[in-house]
């Protein structure tokens, strides 16, 4: 059975891939190997840190609250670069924010931060970080169980 | 003692492979470098491998050449981005500069 984590990755992945999604962007899982020109616009999945707290002063706490950062980096090729990115990063904000809590899979999610950088080589490159908090619970002997 | 490095420069971009520079209404020969490297990394992930494009050429040829300078290169249209001379140490007779794809 997959950890709520991977469950609310995978619940990710469907939201920023659905109908609505900006044409030609790819949406992925963080991979390891680089990208190249031709494969952008793409949207990468990334975790950040992940902290956990009893829900309850008892040491015996059924319960544990979650706290995981997740980034949304996207790169574009494009001689305009910021203007290229905007709508990608809108929509990993619409997307996110109306997924009815990915689907329930999540307590709460906030938007943090955007990080931009720029660069330019033989064509202009940009790209963004988002970063996103999800507040999600599991027992406190699982990571595969809500209650 | 007197030098001939005109000529040694000129006879250098006559006998090695060099591409052609169109700029304004000047055309000649330049050294041309690409290379590829990475650049912007994700937060745990790899970033773009991308080309770099950089040409080199006796400054007096084009001596208006310069930042945001509108060029071709055996017919290809670049813009100067990063424009660096004089790089040969001695008296600026040869350029050097990094290239953008229009």
């Amino acid at each position: 059975m997959a950890t709520l984590r991977q469950q609310i990755l995978d619940a990710l992945l469907e939201t920023l891939s659905g109908a609505d999604k900006p044409a030609g962007l790819t949406v992925l899982k963080a991979r390891k190997r680089p990208s190249v020109p031709g494969e952008l616009p793409v949207m990468m999945i990334v975790c950040g840190k992940e902290s956990v707290t009893r829900a309850s002063n008892s040491v015996k706490s059924p319960i544990v609250s979650r706290v995981l950062r997740i980034g949304l980096d996207v790169w574009v090729v494009d001689p305009e670069s910021q203007d290229a990115l905007e709508p990608f990063v809108a929509w990993g904000t619409a997307a996110i924010m109306d997924s009815g809590l990915l689907g329930g899979a999540a307590r709460d999610i906030t938007e943090d931060e955007i990080v931009w950088d720029f660069d330019m080589l033989e064509n202009s490159f940009g790209r963004t970080t988002q970063w996103f908090t999800v507040y999600y619970v599991t027992t406190t002997i699982s990571q595969e169980a809500k209650s | 003692m007197t030098t001939d490095f005109d000529d040694d420069l000129a006879a250098m971009f006559e006998d090695l492979p060099t591409v052609t520079i169109a700029f304004g209404d000047a055309t000649g020969p330049a050294f041309l470098d690409t290379w590829d490297s990475e650049t912007l990394p994700g937060v745990q992930s790899r970033g773009v491998i991308a080309s770099n494009v950089a040409i080199s050429f006796p400054t007096a040829q084009f001596p208006g050449l310069g930042m945001g300078s509108a060029l071709t290169v055996d017919g290809v249209a670049y813009t100067v981005i990063d424009p660096r001379r004089p790089q040969d140490g001695v008296d600026g007779a040869v350029s050097h500069m990094l290239l953008q794809k229009v």
